[in-house]
């Protein structure tokens, strides 16, 4: 919730994820599948 | 394990249906593509008129070649403190452009899109608000759309 595309302020984790993100777009051959990505981003609160 | 199933149960409150997805073969290769962001972060430029947080269906056009710190977020259905620190964590504009550089994809389209999601009239998000925006970017060629919501 709040940051898809990745940490703020970390342009390295959101191009990877929009990277992903468009190769699945290619890959993924059912609709609806969920492919999880192995990025991690705690905020602080 | 078995699991007990119950026909016929309906929620108390309503929810909105799903159809069943259109699938769109990909034709191209990703290095061929006109690429276009679409959120229902609630991302809109600016200058431009602001979400009606109770509820809203209408939809912003951000330009393509518009400067990301030119861009805000009026959404009141999640938190915002990262993205108005930066507000590609939920439109990778900056990124997108990048990824044209370096040439990972042909083209930033024209023409983005900005909506508020987490609420509002479904059936007009279904059937005008959704149509629209497709036909927009229909029209200017757009071969993928890489949708974020809050």
């Amino acid at each position: 919730m709040g940051a898809n595309a990745g940490r703020p302020n970390d342009p390295e984790m959101q191009r990877n994820i929009l990277k992903d993100a468009l190769i699945q777009l290619v890959e993924i051959q059912t609709p609806g599948t969920i492919v999880p990505l192995p990025y991690e981003y705690i905020a602080k609160v | 394990m078995s699991l007990t199933v119950v026909k016929g149960l309906q929620s108390e409150i309503y929810v909105p249906i799903t159809p069943p997805p259109v699938w769109a073969e990909v034709t191209k290769p990703l290095k061929e593509m006109k690429v276009a962001l679409a959120t229902a972060a609630g991302v809109h430029l600016k200058s431009d008129k602001r979400f009606n947080l109770a509820g809203d269906f209408t939809f912003r056009i951000i330009p393509g070649d518009c400067d990301s710190h030119d861009l805000m977020v009026s959404h009141g259905g999640y938190d915002n403190g990262d993205v108005n620190k930066d507000i590609n964590c939920m439109f990778p504009i900056d990124r997108l452009r990048e990824l044209k550089a370096e040439g990972f994809i042909k083209e930033v389209a024209e023409t983005h899109i900005g909506f508020m999601g987490g609420g509002g009239n479904q059936d007009k998000f279904k059937n005008e608000t959704g149509p629209q925006i497709a036909k927009i970017l229909k029209e200017e060629g757009v071969d993928a759309v890489v949708l974020t919501a809050g």
